[in-house]
């Protein structure tokens, strides 16, 4: 995966989490996970992408730093559970993200679109891709949860060869 | 009535044949903390309770104001009363923590005891940030249309706000408009109680329709909008929806998403905007790319604004399109 490919990434992570959230993410050491399967944390926000690129955003995070975000998206006091409205606020969050990362990317000839977010919730839920596409990881800390940005993507044409590299 | 009161935030949710109105009631909150009863006719009055009832509402969210509170320090004569409001308090806070914004939409039930509640975890830093800054914004609900009380003449404010009830001043939503609303299949309001800054005067009661296939921004919009004081009077998630119900109702502002399924919001824009000449347009979209932008441009809208939408960003667009020499003048 081209590093050119990530930038537009790190870019929109940081820019929509702070504007969603009036924090600013510290980013950590970006690096590629060894394979798969990858477990991601107790929330874990989908969005798909096609066109030039294939692949996902994965952003993975713990369920009282969702409640904690959801509750500062829909200006709430606190959100307890993620409801309709709270997963509906963090799933719009992960659109954000990819929406603006895709923008970045059609600055580079790579034009994209991306599908609606999923936001499923549960405990050690394994992620596969039997495509092997490679994963890169931007790991966050905003306050004192652990956040983890999974991007999976490979050339549209490369993945019709088979080649994952 | 009377004069209008303040509301204050402390307050919780009752089953309405336990209020209790009246004049001799007025100067303090008689209150037991099982939740049985208290409220004086200062907040609600017999023939409020009466309407209620004739429309099904079954409770209602009442509320503690500030001079209250003051009220109701110990004092010698009532060395408990403190006691007694703090555990209220403490139920209040519980219970409005149990009531997600979705579940707001159908009535919880109400415990009569104190010990069912969990009590809260401590917040974490970015939790207190999030609870400090989102605070203002706690007395606001979703209601159902059908529920929505017009005609009671309760001057400026709501008075009670909870799901599947309750009540709207007719200052807020005449019956002629809730009617309207009814008629065009739409389900449900958002109101709110807040404070509207002076200098947002402009914006005040102008009618808005919101069209985003995103629950959450549909959500957050129609709550932004009313603390402008603005009178959303639809959140809609389809251009065909928005072309339908504009066309009837009117609006002074269209709140359209870009990107919608079916007919996007380009085309409801183009299709709306020669026959609706006294309508703002207000483009939004995830994407902020300049393509989107000069196309949603084109398209007839009047602004453009990309997400996340912020208060402070949409405030100064929406004092723009409805400036303060045009607040008199009115499409109806």
């Amino acid at each position: 995966m081209k590093a050119e490919y990530i930038n537009p990434f790190l870019k929109s992570v940081t820019s929509i989490i702070e504007q969603t959230t009036n924090e600013k993410p510290v980013m950590g050491k970006v690096f590629l996970r060894d394979g798969y399967p990858y477990t991601t944390d107790e929330v874990a926000i989908f969005v798909g992408i096609t066109g030039f690129l294939s692949g996902q955003l994965v952003i993975s995070l713990p369920m009282a730093c969702a409640c904690s975000i959801a509750a500062l998206m829909l200006m709430e006091e606190k959100v307890y559970e993620l409801d309709e409205y709270a997963q509906s606020a963090i799933a719009e969050m992960g659109n954000m993200i990819t929406a603006n990362a895709t923008i970045g990317l059609s600055e580079i000839g790579c034009i994209c679109n991306i599908t609606p977010p999923s936001v499923i919730t549960g405990s050690k839920m394994e992620i596969s891709s039997p495509q092997k596409i490679r994963t890169v990881v931007i790991p966050l800390t905003l306050g004192d949860s652990k956040i983890e940005v999974n991007i999976s993507l490979i050339e549209t044409a490369e993945l019709a060869t088979g080649s994952n590299r | 009535m009377g004069e209008k009161k303040q509301i204050g935030e402390l307050g919780r949710k009752l089953p309405v044949d336990k209020l209790i109105a009246g004049d001799k009631l007025f100067d303090e909150v008689r209150g037991n903390t099982g939740g049985q009863l208290f409220m004086a006719g200062e907040v609600i009055s017999e023939n409020d309770i009466k309407t209620m009832k004739n429309f099904g509402v079954e409770n209602a969210w009442v509320y503690f104001s500030d001079d209250m509170k003051t009220r109701l320090e110990p004092s010698e004569s009532s060395p408990t009363f403190q006691t007694i409001f703090d555990d209220i308090e403490k139920d209040i806070d519980s219970l409005r923590g149990a009531v997600s914004p979705q579940s707001k939409l159908e009535p919880p039930a109400v415990s009569t005891s104190k010990t069912t509640f969990e009590a809260p975890t401590p917040a974490t830093p970015f939790q207190q940030q999030s609870q400090k800054k989102t605070k203002q914004f706690v007395r606001s609900a979703k209601m159902k249309i059908d529920k929505v009380v017009a005609g009671m003449a309760l001057a400026e404010e709501v008075r009670s706000i909870s799901g599947a009830i309750i009540i709207a001043a007719d200052t807020i939503l005449s019956q002629d408009q809730i009617d309207r609303l009814v008629e065009l299949g739409i389900t449900s309001v958002f109101i709110e109680t807040c404070d509207i800054p002076k200098e947002l005067d402009p914006l005040r009661k102008k009618t808005v329709i919101v069209v985003d296939d995103s629950l959450f921004f549909r959500h957050m919009f129609a709550k932004m909008l009313y603390r402008m004081g603005m009178l959303v009077c639809g959140e809609l998630k389809s251009g065909e929806e928005a072309i339908n119900s504009a066309l009837i109702y009117k609006p002074d502002l269209l709140v359209v998403d870009i990107h919608l399924p079916g007919i996007d919001g380009r085309d409801v824009i183009k299709k709306l905007r020669p026959r609706l000449p006294n309508t703002k347009f207000l483009a939004v979209s995830s994407h902020k790319d300049r393509d989107t932008i000069i196309e949603s441009l084109k398209s007839g809208a009047h602004d453009f604004i990309a997400k996340p939408i912020q208060w402070d960003t949409l405030k100064p667009r929406l004092l723009k399109l409805f400036p303060a020499d045009q607040a008199a003048s009115s499409q109806r």
